[in-house]
């Protein structure tokens, strides 16, 4: 059986991760971070949430990575094959690579803490950098990358983890327009091959539209999930040539509106 | 066409114009101009009782090394700033780890480090020969005491600059503490153990001087305070040569050393 078939015939038994009536509150003085969200994603759907800052999009990211704790609610990721722990794989805007290791020795994290045996290391790292183009750099050290060289690093090291669950917390928000459009793609051509789950927070709709299954859409005070929207655009895709699309247009332009009536 | 031809010349010397060029020729040059024009002042306009003369200096250091007497001091004062300052790394930066460990005991030991950290550690020196003598404990513990508070204060530093992202990433990928302390925490605070060291080597030495100027039988602090009792002004220059040479040496080394560990910091 290969993957894509397990997700068409097993998403529906049993969600990737299921979030129900969950809340977070900082402070009880103002409006909670999240107030009763309740969400699920199925297994290998790649859904994309977006909305205004402080809605508890990243929150939302947090509770479910274990970075932070919820007041109620239930949060569960549904365990690997095999029965083991689930393996979560987190990536930040910023891309906290370790600045006194090499792009080689960086990746090598998400190696070390997967579980690989040691010998395989080397040759995962060097099909790795070469699905992320960056051959020729493998003992340079962060600062001599550029940002979108940086982030590149982290989503190698992201996939050396072999991640059950992706959370993605606006990977490419630091980056400037070409760059977040061309990570965008490489991002899509890597997860169609393996199609995992993928929760990918982000503040830029067309973005969110391009890539995702699935929009969710989030309000604020307190954070709450406003609308959902399926992606019908066909896979593989092309996230350049989908924005001449008119019913790309017009899903941004609803999603646009459902976000203006939360100010 | 002209241009370009111009411009090869520029950037394609020769070897022996890119040496009248180099900085360091230009150093070296001024070290010269400077050690002449002491040298004539020495020997025409002020006695040489008081400012001595290089030439003298440089006779002095030949006699001293000729007799052994210069290993037999250098020795010495390498010994106390060496073990001061190995000492004082372990220990402080021990306990930098430990206050970053322990905050709460951090924070109520921490005037009294400030106390002591403010104190000139010179005060101790006559405690220090109270309690160790005048030989090697006395000067290594003025070292000790000189360099301590560096390596504590710079840790301590270090563990509270350090960035929480990569960290609670590792965390959320099941990293165990060990790999944490290992991975993120040791190489962070190296930086600043390795600028802990560039500091610290000068007090080091000025540590194990000042032992020596207060109470001791050899090292290049008792030359100099033995030669400026016999108003040999020769002798106290020759000492402080020595040691200008030293504190360069110890200084390149340290800074070499930290360059190495610290290449990723382009």
């Amino acid at each position: 059986m290969t993957k894509s078939d397990m997700t068409s015939d097993m998403a529906p038994a049993r969600p990737k991760l299921f979030i129900e009536h969950l809340s977070v509150v900082f402070n009880d003085d103002i409006p909670a971070a999240i107030g009763d969200v309740s969400l699920q994603i199925a297994e290998g759907e790649f859904v994309a949430i977006v909305g205004p800052s402080g809605c508890g999009k990243s929150t939302l990211l947090k509770v479910v990575a274990g970075l932070q704790a919820a007041r109620s609610g239930t949060v569960e990721v549904a365990r690997a094959p095999g029965g083991r722990d689930p393996k979560i794989g987190f990536m930040f805007q910023r891309d906290t690579l370790l600045p006194w290791a090499t792009v080689t020795s960086n990746i090598s994290v998400g190696c070390e803490l997967s579980g690989v045996p040691k010998d395989k290391h080397a040759e995962r790292i060097a099909s790795l950098i070469s699905l992320v183009r960056l051959q020729g750099y493998e003992n340079h050290y962060p600062s001599a990358l550029s940002g979108g060289m940086r982030q590149r690093v982290s989503l190698a090291r992201l996939l050396a983890f072999e991640p059950d669950l992706y959370l993605m917390d606006e990977p490419f928000g630091a980056l400037d327009y070409q760059t977040k459009i061309v990570m965008g793609r490489e991002l899509l051509r890597i997860w169609e091959a393996s199609r995992r789950s993928i929760v990918f927070v982000t503040h830029d709709i067309e973005e969110a539209v391009a890539l995702a299954d699935r929009v969710i859409v989030m309000g604020a005070r307190p954070g709450r999930i406003v609308a959902s929207h399926d992606v019908m655009f066909e896979r593989p895709r092309d996230p350049r040539s989908l924005r001449g699309d008119p019913r790309f247009g017009s899903l941004v332009q609803t999603i646009w509106s459902e976000l203006a009536i939360d100010d | 066409m002209l241009d370009a031809s111009t411009a090869t010349q520029r950037v394609a010397p020769t070897r022996l114009g890119g040496l009248f060029k180099s900085l360091f020729f230009h150093q070296a040059l001024f070290l010269v101009v400077m050690l002449m024009i002491w040298e004539v002042l020495g020997a025409y306009v002020f006695d040489p009782f008081w400012s001595s003369r290089p030439s003298l200096i440089a006779e002095r250091l030949v006699y001293l090394a000729k007799r052994g007497d210069l290993t037999w001091h250098m020795s010495a004062t390498l010994t106390e700033a060496g073990l001061g300052l190995a000492l004082g790394s372990v220990v402080g930066v021990s306990l930098g780890l430990l206050m970053a460990r322990y905050t709460r005991a951090a924070r109520i030991t921490e005037p009294l480090f400030m106390g002591l950290y403010s104190l000139p550690r010179v005060a101790l020196a006559p405690l220090f020969i109270l309690w160790f003598g005048i030989g090697l404990p006395a000067k290594v513990m003025m070292s000790f005491s000189m360099v301590v508070f560096v390596f504590v204060l710079n840790v301590l530093e270090g563990v509270r600059a350090l960035d929480r992202d990569p960290i609670d990433l590792m965390r959320t990928m099941g990293a165990s503490n060990r790999y944490i302390v290992r991975r993120v925490m040791l190489p962070a605070i190296l930086t600043w153990i390795m600028a802990s060291f560039r500091i610290s080597v000068g007090l080091a030495l000025i540590g194990a001087l000042v032992g020596e100027l207060i109470g001791s039988s050899r090292g290049l602090g008792w030359y100099i305070e033995r030669s400026a009792g016999q108003l040999d002004t020769t002798g106290v220059f020759t000492g402080i040569i020595i040691l200008i040479a030293i504190a360069m040496v110890a200084n390149n080394i340290v800074a070499l050393v930290s360059n190495r560990l610290t290449r990723w910091r382009a």
